[in-house]
């Protein structure tokens, strides 16, 4: 008779601890008379016991303070990358790219063809100082290559992305954020740049980082600059984006967005350079709003000179409200130093 | 969870780098010996270990402590894991030099001499590792997870973002595959 498979899967959650009380009950019965499950059972302990007999390893002290200094020199060298860098970069970049990609045999055709798109993308650069619609090129070859798989695609598409983004030749159309499929918590963001084509990547991708502080700070259509504004803020608002803010509230024309930035900058502990961008809020920025926020900001942080800050916006600040919040602002913090 | 660890994680979230070289001090050393039970290779482990932890930093923010910072750091470790297992399904990994190998520690188990001991765990090592490779990188995910670790089904479905139904199938073939090669080889 046919040993039915529900008592095999029993028998492995048995095996694993894994059964009800009463599922427990169940298979110990029809254990007592299943041979085959007897037997079975018993090359799962063996199974067990050969796995059991292979020595435990445990790394070094040493190992992970090695592997510590590795990961920190990694993060430091992130920080200290730059936004953006110069055609140099571009191209070397741009060369990796088509090395890694076109390393295999099969692609060699591919790869003497992009060979050849570079070459003419070299000269056009010189020639008119920019990249736009050059990259339509490379990008309407490769897709025309069936033999490249989504994932070399994509790879590709990222390395360009990435290249243009240093160039600075290039408009974000659009951002989303996915669902989260990974199941580790973490969203991941698929960006449409306007020369048509899609870089993908999670909000730990630097190339989706640089994407989104390039568009918070660059894109001509205020909805996409606040949407990568408050995508931004999920990240954490230090180093890099802390500045990609901090330029925001000085530069952006926007006053909703610029209110929204400060608020986002105000829950944060603030380095200097911040702050001091927070002073000339303070003295020049238009709206009044603005400019009262901009106090709050100052005084929650303690800001050095803030006394000469409150005491011109008391004396000069076109806005009467504005004058008297600065003026009580100053009192309170005469009497407090006092 | 500890006031000091809390106070430290807030303090890497804000983006202070010391605290975060803190964090890794403290959870380092049984973190790599995670990632070693996972890919049962020492490069591979130290490389699964970095990924992890640079993974861990730049999703700090997204930490709510509403688990402890370890059930979250071994999630994500087990999610690359798994994709690793995927990349990796159809190339051989190399293991690193012996003075590398050197930094490892292992715990001895037996009452068998040195010399024979070091050429029995070596053969078994090979026939695990051996064992481990035939599963698919779901299965092998879902084993490990169940095996070394002793996590429950329910919580393997929830790391992997799965059923139970699902891990109940990947540990089933997983366990016959495993069976065969280890108890009839």
């Amino acid at each position: 008779m046919k040993h039915e498979t529900k008592f095999e899967e029993m028998l492995m959650l048995f095996h694993f601890d894994e059964l009800s009380e009463m599922e427990t009950k169940i298979f110990q019965k029809h254990l007592k008379e299943c041979s085959k499950c007897q037997h079975e059972l018993k090359e799962l302990q063996q199974m067990d016991n050969v796995l059991a007999s292979e020595p435990e390893e445990m790394p070094s002290v040493e190992l992970v303070e090695k592997a510590n200094a590795i990961i920190m020199k990694k993060l430091n060298s992130e920080d200290e990358e730059p936004t953006l860098e110069g055609f140099k970069s571009f191209f070397s970049e741009l060369a990796d790219s088509f090395a890694q990609l076109f390393a295999q045999p099969k692609f060699q055709l591919s790869g003497m063809a992009a060979t050849l798109v570079v070459g003419i993308l070299i000269g056009k650069v010189w020639l008119s100082s920019g990249l736009k619609n050059n990259p339509e090129m490379m990008i309407h070859l490769l897709s025309n290559n069936t033999e490249l798989s989504a994932e070399q695609y994509q790879q590709f598409q990222n390395s360009l992305a990435s290249s243009m983004l240093k160039s600075g030749n290039v408009e974000i159309e659009d951002f989303q954020m996915n669902e989260n499929t990974a199941a580790d918590g973490i969203m991941s963001v698929s960006y449409k740049l306007k020369n048509n084509f899609e870089a993908r990547g999670g909000l730990d991708d630097p190339l989706v980082r640089k994407s989104l502080m390039y568009a918070a700070r660059q894109d001509e259509n205020p909805s996409t600059r606040m949407r990568a504004i408050n995508l931004l803020s999920g990240i954490g608002v230090h180093g890099q984006i802390e500045e990609t803010f901090s330029a925001v509230i000085l530069y952006d024309g926007d006053e909703s967005i610029r209110l929204k930035t400060a608020d986002l900058l105000s829950t944060q502990s603030l380095s200097e350079k911040t702050l001091e961008s927070f002073k000339s809020v303070a003295l020049k920025d238009t709206c009044s709003e603005m400019r009262l926020k901009a106090i709050d900001v100052l005084k929650e942080h303690n800001a050095e000179n803030l006394e000469t800050v409150l005491a011109v916006m008391a004396t000069r600040d076109r806005d009467a409200k504005v004058k008297e919040y600065a003026r009580e602002a100053l009192n309170t913090l005469n009497q407090t130093n006092n | 969870m500890k006031d000091n660890e809390k106070g430290l994680i807030e303090r890497a979230q804000g983006g202070d780098k010391m605290a975060f070289q803190e964090i890794m001090k403290i959870h380092g050393q049984k973190m790599l010996g995670l990632a070693f039970k996972f890919t049962k290779n020492h490069q591979d482990a130290e490389d699964l270990y970095q990924e992890t932890f640079l993974k861990i930093y730049r999703n700090l923010n997204s930490f709510r402590f509403e688990s402890e910072f370890t059930t979250w750091a071994y999630r994500i470790l087990a999610n690359i894991a798994y994709n690793t297992f995927r990349k990796q399904k159809n190339s051989q990994t190399v293991d690193m030099q012996d003075g590398e190998r050197d930094l490892w520690e292992t715990i001895p188990g037996d009452e068998k001499d040195q010399a024979d001991r070091e050429v029995y765990n070596e053969a078994l090592r090979e026939q695990i590792h051996g064992a481990l490779s035939q599963l698919s990188p779901k299965q092998k995910t879902v084993f490990i997870m169940k095996h070394y670790e002793g996590k429950k089904i329910k919580d393997i479905a929830g790391i992997l973002g799965t059923t139970e139904g699902t891990v109940k199938k990947y540990l089933f073939r997983a366990t016959q595959k495993m069976r065969q090669s280890l108890v009839n080889a």
